[in-house]
């Protein structure tokens, strides 16, 4: 059974601990809810009668508000395979690479967390932490066949669905919750749909925009839901720390702690003009922020600006100087980055080539092309041709990426015939193009370029 | 180093080296020019590490040295300055003209760190009339490729064999071969690839002379032996595709067609044609004529126009980069083009109708699909 939880902040009161479940839950959804989908709600609803004219006030809160939510899925990567593989069930599940190379940990299941296991530490450290941990390297595309799956459900309860991440969302649901009666269950409803689709639980947070939506979701989580109504947004933010806000990283929230600024009510009542002159044009956004002003925008799939790159990069599990391991290692990286780019419908224009030595000096070389590619065979050429161009020091490399940019919509058929048709892009982008239906059908890892099996060949 | 040169040796000399200097470079060694006084005499060389100039003019010399100066600046001033001695003294970090009056001087940074220039390799010597150089480049750099994805194919391919010379150009899409045989008990024996800007940076230098000039290949490496200067030119590195079995030699659709009229035909029309494609439909009737049409659908233009063609065989449709079709029928000397085709999607040749003696050129076109 599931065990969702929910939780809504009142208004009037700063945002404290130890905060009541079942009085923040009484406040809110006044119709019972479904006991199926909410124990909790059953509890706290037992003896309360419902309310007409309440109900009209609860509606009356997010009347004139957009209505956010933000979907965060609970250990998403390690919670699929314990899906798929029931034996890691209650285990801790560990994603990353393995402990013996140098890896770090995408995610784990909250069975490895209560080690003190975290995302993106070191697969050593979390080794260390928690010796019997099951490690799993990360794959990709299961984690996005069932994040596609669970992006379909959600637009089922809405047409405004907004993908984040592999396992993040934002939904507008504004007027649409009146036919659930409150944003609350609605969400409730959503987050049971996916249950009972996926079995995967996920935490929630509805809010008047998408920022306040996202910090309220991981107020708690796993697998709760925290309600922030625009007459408690002031109260929400006003005790919390600066660095709760997204994109608020170490070297902002030192500044902001030179100005004395300590929490997001600090930051309200901090003069705009003391903001922008320090942060800039990011100055007003971070005050908005503060004030619970936020982007309410969801941005359907269908309407999503064009990426402006695409890229990837690894560290390598050794460092190495060989420039055979190199190149495999772009080969594999190129067809990532070929695929992808196909798989959005775009071509580009210019590759870029990364890479970092053994002492962490990084280093990047691009190149315009004049025309647009799209195989990955162009992008390996040319990423190989970067790395030539700038020979590899007598130093070990760490990490190579490559990236495409300049991206634009693949312009139909590029009808002009080649002189040379098997050196020709568009003979390499047919290649590319079935190796992309065989990895449709059959997975990513069913087909690869041979020369990419030397990528370990130390 | 300390040296008394003539205005009208050493001007002319800084000119033509510092024309090799990069406009931008992230090597800022690069923006200078390299002045050694040596026994009666002093070199001067500069380089953007593909391209290298060096030359050397008399001089009084009393004492021998080295310096990296400015060269723009210091071609620019010698250029400008009146008098006709110039006295240049200096040591290792600047030097100084002394005019009758007055004093100029340039701060330089030390000779050490200028990238070496390739050695002068001498051996295989050949001697070319330059103006024929200059002709072939002309003909066959239009077919180029600009970006560099291919390497090899953003060099022009420089063939001489026994008493004749081939130069070829192909973007993949275009091929220009150019060639010019009887050179009269010549054994050329080279095939090369040489970036464009090596060309360019030759025919600055050399000008509208028609002298033979000295051209020398090493491994890596072309040298143009000029009177003053030596120009050295890195290689691009092979293979070049093979590009002679590409070329049709049975087409048997066969057009003469005024070149003038057809090239400003196709020119007012590609105008009307989509700018993503350029495309332009030639529709040959076994009439005799031909008719050309472009469309672009996004702003709604639509070109069509017929013209007289010396064509009796069967009606052929075919599309083509307006683009590659003018530069092409721009440099058919002659005023009929032949054009000698087969099917829609398969490569065409243009020629001239005449040749002058020894000369032959072709370009290879390959069509649009029909959409």
């Amino acid at each position: 059974m599931d065990k969702g939880k929910s939780r809504q902040y009142s208004g009037g009161g700063a945002f404290g601990k130890g905060r009541e479940l079942t009085h923040l839950v009484r406040n809110t959804s006044l119709n019972p809810i479904d006991p199926n989908n909410n124990p909790h709600g059953k509890t706290a609803m037992a003896n309360q009668k419902p309310d007409k004219k309440y109900i009209d006030y609860q509606k009356a809160k997010w009347r004139n508000s957009k209505v956010i939510v933000h979907l965060d899925m609970d250990a998403f990567f390690a919670a699929i395979e314990q899906q798929h593989c029931p034996e890691l069930k209650d285990k801790p599940v560990i994603i990353g690479g393995p402990p013996e190379y140098r890896g770090v940990v995408a995610t784990c299941s909250y069975e490895a967390r209560a080690f003190g296991v975290k995302s993106a530490m070191s697969s050593k450290d979390a080794h260390r932490l928690c010796p019997n941990g099951i490690f799993l390297e990360t794959d990709g595309a299961k984690y996005t066949y069932i994040s596609v799956q669970i992006l379909n459900i959600l637009r089922g309860f809405s047409p405004t669905v907004e993908p984040f991440s592999i396992d993040e969302a934002f939904v507008d649901i504004t007027g649409l919750w009146e036919i659930y009666g409150s944003p609350l269950k609605m969400v409730e409803a959503i987050k049971s749909e996916i249950k009972s689709r996926s079995n995967l639980t996920c935490s929630a947070g509805i809010g008047p925009n998408k920022i306040i939506a996202k910090m309220a979701s991981k107020m708690d989580k796993p697998n709760g839901t925290t309600v922030i109504a625009p007459d408690v947004v002031p109260a929400f933010l006003e005790c919390l720390p600066v660095e709760k806000i997204f994109g608020v990283g170490h070297s902002t929230k030192r500044t902001l702690e030179k100005l004395g600024v300590h929490t997001i009510g600090q930051l309200a009542e901090t003069d705009v003009a003391v903001l922008t002159d320090i942060f800039g044009v990011n100055g007003k956004a971070l005050h908005n922020i503060a004030n619970g002003k936020g982007d309410t925008n969801v941005i359907p799939f269908y309407q999503r600006p064009l990426e402006k790159s695409i890229g990837h990069e690894m560290t390598l599990p050794r460092d190495t100087n060989s420039f055979e391991v190199i190149k495999a290692n772009l080969r594999l990286l190129s067809e990532r980055v070929g695929r992808r780019m196909r798989k959005s419908g775009l071509e580009a224009k210019r590759v870029t080539l990364k890479f970092r030595y053994f002492d962490f000096s990084t280093f990047t070389r691009a190149k315009t092309l004049s025309n647009h590619i799209k195989s990955d065979n162009a992008v390996f050429n040319q990423a190989l041709l970067l790395l030539k161009a700038n020979p590899i020091k007598s130093a070990p490399l760490r990490l190579i990426g490559v990236s495409v940019s300049r991206l634009r919509e693949i312009e139909g058929d590029n009808r002009q015939l080649e002189i040379f048709d098997k050196l020709s892009e568009e003979r390499a982008a047919k290649i590319s193009q079935v190796m992309d239906k065989i990895k449709d059908n059959f997975g990513d890892r069913s087909i690869t370029y041979l020369s990419t099996q030397l990528k370990y060949n130390y | 180093m300390e040296f008394t040169v003539s205005k009208d040796d050493f001007s002319p000399l800084l000119q033509k080296v510092a024309s090799v200097i990069p406009m931008r470079t992230s090597l800022p060694m690069l923006y200078n020019i390299v002045i050694e006084s040596g026994k009666n005499k002093i070199t001067v060389k500069a380089t953007d590490l593909d391209i290298s100039i060096r030359g050397e003019c008399k001089a009084e010399v009393k004492n021998k040295g080295k310096i990296a100066i400015q060269g723009k600046v210091l071609s620019d001033f010698i250029r400008e300055y009146t008098e006709e001695e110039i006295n240049i003294s200096g040591d290792e970090g600047h030097i100084e003209i002394k005019s009758k009056r007055g004093k100029y001087s340039f701060s330089g940074v030390s000779e050490e760190e200028f990238p070496k220039l390739p050695d002068i390799d001498v051996k295989n010597v050949v001697e070319i009339p330059g103006g024929v150089i200059r002709r072939m480049v002309r003909k066959s750099q239009l077919a180029v490729a600009r970006d560099d994805s291919r390497p090899a194919l953003s060099g022009i391919l420089w063939r001489g064999k026994g008493e004749e010379m081939v130069m070829v150009a192909t973007n993949g899409h275009l091929l220009s071969k150019v060639s010019y045989s009887g050179f009269k008990n010549a054994k050329f024996n080279f095939d090369v690839i040489v970036p464009p800007k090596a060309f360019d940076n030759f025919l600055k230098l050399y000008g509208d002379s028609e002298d033979d000039v000295k051209v020398a290949f090493s491994k890596d490496i072309l040298f143009f032996l000029l009177d003053e200067v030596i120009l050295t030119a890195r290689l691009i590195e092979g293979p070049y595709p093979n590009f002679e079995q590409v070329i049709p030699t049975n087409n048997d659709k066969k057009i003469i067609i005024d070149k003038e009229m057809f090239l400003q035909l196709i020119r007012q029309s590609s105008i009307l044609a989509s700018n993503i494609t350029h495309q332009i439909k030639l529709s040959f009737s076994s009439l005799g004529t031909v008719k050309i049409s472009a469309t672009n659908f996004d702003i709604g233009t639509q070109a069509e126009d017929e013209m007289d063609v010396d064509y009796k065989g069967d009606d052929l449709e075919i599309a083509y980069n307006s683009n590659y079709l003018l530069d092409i029928l721009k440099h058919i000397d002659t005023d009929k083009a032949l054009m000698e085709l087969s099917s829609s999607e398969k490569a065409g040749v243009v020629r001239a109708v005449s040749y002058a003696e020894n000369e032959d050129y072709l370009y290879l076109i390959m069509p649009l699909r029909l959409a």
